[in-house]
């Protein structure tokens, strides 16, 4: 997977928005004990010094600048840099305000609850920022990209979810928006000049109006009015704003020459006007401190260790535990390694494996029935035979973790109940419950049960070599309790929509096995439980690929989306999990790290494993005197 | 003559167009496409795919999508790299001088070392110096690129350090890509200093090529040159009593050279559309590794670019042999 959905888990979410202290932590609201929990961040940057230069690297390519439109982490690591965020996040996932006065909350008042179905957000602007061309940064852009967004032809790559629970916009100053969040707008919705309105790409009518992730997801680059108020949205992919040179940026470096493709520089120098409106604050007050910062694309992962090995690059960003054993042979590097949201699991299909059914557009009903739908207790004795350390030592070599349902510690104890069962190979365990559920095994060791063989395929993405060796640890593990597995791996494209593409959207698949870059906020996960998610003509790209329909996931889910109340949330995704641990149609598999090199002369360098990425603080970065 | 060039760029037309209808309907049913790259992206909407799809014209039939195409191109309208947004004749020619300086450089060093020791090889059969070649060649024909490129990587950049891992230039001392406006600037003020730094990133990856084209070409014109040794005007010419050398270069080499002008008229595309292993080793910014990129992406527009680019340059280095004979072998007459 070459693309990493930087935005996907950039949501923090509702821990802002109901309150910055949860009662009751780690423990589902059971506990007795009040505990303030700070979900804001508590970073502090080093003061460095003026001047210098350092180079960053990556390995995949960089075709443009254009951050609003790609979902490229490669790509993020250069416009992340150029355009400053409302606000982002540390490396612990906590949100650190940075084109804001303050990170939204109830709290401070710019969260506000009006009723059991509106909201209004306020978005509060540092007074006196400036875009690098010295023409003022205000709450009139955040409108305008936040009309953008919402605009289908300028197909925002950060994508439009929460966006389209606004129902309304207010610039109520140069430094503030406020955003109405209701369910009035509906698809036939007029707009005040008569034409047609949208709601960001929502295909119903919403119900309620309140969006708990709110923070995360309404965390944006704003884009300059000025420069683009007068671009169709709809041409901005080939505009020289973003395919050459952004010539106003609100980030800590401006562009200074750019060249596109496999073999990618963009050289950076510093914003002017950084400082406006920043002096002062609590982050991001001091720099951006480099005479000249350069991002420079490798062909390979070895030509980019060769390169920092070499001395040619400084910090090496977006690698993988296969490269720590070449990575540790050079000195002058400090390899980072660090677990953070990105795992890996298996899904169960509980509907149909409708292979062969093209011509009936991938119908529920068409198909053979899977083995699993129905049964519970299958679900789990495959669960629970799984050695999943051995899985951690092919994937990570170790140095990832493993999990147990789809829901994982890297979720964070907030929303985490660290008490539930956590994972154990149990074989006995496992050949005891498929016993108990009547598969009996035969002379060749393969169990049936009413006439049906115990055998099944796998299904994951294919060429990847790793992935491949996984399927055969699982294979190995589930014929030593009687299964029958074959590897039937995607020829080509297993993650596209239905019914086009995609097998698993199609549903053509038995068990599949994927990885994901999560938000911090486990709101995430409904994506892939819900049922109104399971992908149909009408929910094209729902990622409820497995084909739930367990009534205490939409519950939880629905509880969790429809309440600012952090500990109503908190319980709801306790319930969520509890469901998992019980219902196995998700066996978490392993998470995996990020791994990044960096010389220890790169001040306030700080390997980031959220969606954020590790130059969320580029603005601090600084080079030390050697 | 005339008359024959104009005859085969006339012939080439279909051919092209041929070339062109294939190559487009070909790219199309490469299972995947272009939206891949969105596929697992959850949060984009229905709508927003669909601006795509609309924005790059794959909502509608291929034989339309081809006709447009043709059009635009036969209009000097390559189109915009659906990626990276800028049009597919601009970055063509941003990361051709790049691949044109690389294999420029490899294929001088190839043909310069590669004929001469050929020849030498044919004239001083079973010698040392033809078994040593022989040796070295069959050692550079069996290794591959890849590993070949690393190796040197490794060894002289990594180990040694006496020459740059990648890129064409020193972006510390240049401050800005290769060819870019500031580059341009510096380079203009800093002429020696900036040849000697191309000269350097240069090296590893054009010795990369050069050393498996050396094997070939050198065995090459080994065994054309031997064929010809033995030919009755070769035994003519020296009974008529002309000078050895004479004998060798005028009766000789001309005849031997004929299939090797083939093999090296074939070769010259390459210079178009570079090579994209070692590009990849070697981070160098050019038309391989442009090419490599469009493909993995289905970038359609950018990949028709150099393909039919890439096609054309076939045709018209098979022109440009088939002259070459003619001026080479006078019994050829293409009048």
């Amino acid at each position: 997977m070459q693309l990493r959905l930087r935005h996907v888990f950039r949501s923090l979410a509702a821990a802002f928005v109901g309150a910055l202290v949860l009662a009751a932590c780690g423990g589902g609201g059971s506990t007795t004990t009040v505990t303030k929990i700070s979900l804001l961040s508590d970073y502090k940057a080093v003061p460095g010094t003026k001047g210098g230069k350092l180079t960053y690297s990556d390995w995949q390519k960089v075709d443009n600048l254009n951050g609003f439109a790609s979902s490229s982490a490669a790509i993020s690591q250069a416009t992340d840099v150029l355009w400053s965020f409302t606000w982002t996040f540390d490396p612990k996932g906590k949100a650190v305000p940075d084109l804001v006065k303050e990170i939204p909350s109830t709290d401070n008042g710019d969260i506000k609850t009006i009723d059991a179905t509106h909201m209004d957000v306020a978005i509060n602007l540092k007074p006196g920022l400036m875009w690098s061309d010295g023409q003022p940064l205000t709450a009139d852009d955040l409108k305008f990209t936040l009309d953008t967004i919402c605009n289908p032809s300028a197909s925002s790559g950060g994508g439009t979810i929460g966006y389209d629970h606004i129902s309304s916009m207010e610039v109520k100053s140069p430094t503030q928006l406020l955003l109405h969040f209701g369910p009035e707008l509906t698809m036939s919705a007029k707009d005040a000049s008569g034409a047609a309105a949208y709601r960001c790409g929502l295909t119903g009518p919403l119900t309620s109006g309140i969006f708990a992730p709110v923070v995360g997801d309404l965390g944006f680059e704003p884009m300059p009015k000025h420069i683009l108020g007068n671009v169709d949205p709809g041409t901005w992919t080939t505009n020289a704003y973003f395919t050459q040179k952004p010539t106003a940026t609100s980030g800590p470096y401006m562009v200074k020459e750019f060249s596109p493709g496999p073999a990618a520089v963009v050289v950076f120098v510093p914003n002017p006007h950084y400082h406006d409106g920043r002096a002062g604050g609590a982050f991001f007050a001091d720099g951006p401190y480099l005479d000249q910062l350069t991002y420079k694309i490798y062909g390979s992962t070895q030509a980019m260790i060769a390169g920092l090995s070499a001395g040619e690059t400084d910090i090496g960003l977006n690698m993988t535990v296969s490269d720590v054993p070449a990575l540790s042979s050079i000195t002058t590097r400090t390899t980072a390694v660090v677990t953070g949201l990105q795992s890996e699991w298996l899904t169960f299909n509980n509907g149909n494996n409708t292979k062969g059914c093209e011509a009936q557009k991938f119908a529920a009903t068409c198909g053979k029935t899977t083995l699993f739908g129905s049964d519970r207790q299958l679900r789990e004795a495959l669960a629970k035979s799984l050695n999943k350390d051995a899985i951690n030592t092919i994937r990570n070599n170790g140095q990832g973790g493993v999990m147990n349902t789809m829901f994982f510690p890297g979720f964070g104890t907030t929303w985490y109940d660290t008490t539930k069962e956590v994972y154990k190979q149990d074989v006995a365990a496992a050949n005891a419950e498929l016993d108990a559920d009547g598969w009996a095994k035969g002379s060749d060791g393969i169990r049936s049960k009413g006439g049906k063989r115990l055998a099944f395929t796998i299904t994951t993405t294919g060429g990847n070599a790793a992935r491949v060796a996984m399927e055969q640890q699982i294979i190995s593990d589930w014929k030593a309790i009687g299964a029958e597995v074959t590897q039937a791996n995607c020829s080509t494209n297993c993650f596209g929509d239905f019914p086009s593409s995609g097998d698993f959207a199609t549903g053509q698949y038995d068990i599949s096995l994927f990885a994901n870059n999560w938000s911090p906020d486990p709101d995430v996960l409904c994506a892939y439980m819900q049922s109104n998610q399971i992908p149909s003509a009408t929910t094209p790209s729902g990622n409820n690929w497995g084909r739930q329909k367990n009534a205490n996931y939409d519950k939880a889910c629905a509880d969790e989306e429809g309440t600012l109340d952090i500990t109503a949330r908190v319980a709801a995704f306790n319930r969520m999990q509890t469901e998992m641990l019980s219902d196995w149609s998700f066996i978490g598999l392993e998470v995996r790290p990020d791994v990044n090199a960096y010389a220890s002369y790169a001040g306030n360098f700080a390997i980031n494993p959220t969606g954020a990425l590790s130059v969320w603080n580029f603005g601090d970065l600084f080079r030390k005197a050697s | 003559m005339v008359g024959y060039i104009a005859r085969r760029l006339l012939q080439s037309v279909p051919t092209l167009l041929l070339v062109s209808i294939l190559l487009f309907v070909g790219m199309q049913l490469i299972p995947g496409g272009p939206m891949q790259a969105f596929a697992f992206n959850p949060r984009m909407s229905l709508a927003a795919r669909e601006a795509i799809i609309h924005r790059w014209g794959l909502d509608q039939p291929i034989s339309v999508q081809y006709i447009k195409w043709l059009t635009s191109m036969l209009q000097g309208d390559w189109q915009y790299s659906f990626f990276a947004g800028r049009p597919v004749k601009e970055l063509i020619l941003s990361h051709l001088p790049a691949t044109a300086l690389l294999m420029g450089t490899a294929y001088i060093v190839q043909e310069a070392l590669a004929l001469p020791a050929g020849i030498y090889q044919a004239l001083r059969r079973y010698s040392l110096f033809d078994q040593v070649v022989t040796f070295f060649s069959y050692v550079g024909y069996s290794m591959p690129t890849f590993w070949l490129g690393l190796m040197m990587l490794m060894i002289f950049a990594v180990i040694f350090r006496i020459l740059p891992v990648s890129g064409v230039e020193d972006l510390n001392v240049t401050g800005a890509p290769f060819l870019s406006p500031d580059y341009n600037t510096w380079f203009g003020q800093h002429v020696l200093q900036g040849t000697l730094d191309i000269a350097r990133h240069v090296i590893l990856p054009a010795s990369t090529i050069a050393i498996v084209g050396i094997a070939v070409d050198s065995r090459f014109m080994r065994a054309s040159m031997l064929d010809v040794l033995h030919q009755d005007y070769m035994r003519t010419a020296r009974a008529k009593g002309l000078p050895e050398r004479t004998v060798v270069l005028k009766h000789g080499l001309r005849n031997a050279l004929l299939p090797v002008i083939t093999s090296i008229g074939l070769q010259v595309p390459l210079l178009f559309s570079g090579a994209i292993v070692t590009e990849s080793i070697f981070s160098w910014p050019g038309m391989g590794q442009l090419f490599f990129g469009a493909l993995t992406d289905f970038d359609y527009t950018l990949m028709m670019g150099i393909l039919f680019v890439s096609a054309v340059l076939v045709v018209l280095s098979n022109v440009v042999a088939d002259v070459t004979y003619a001026l080479i072998d006078p019994r050829i007459s293409y009048a």
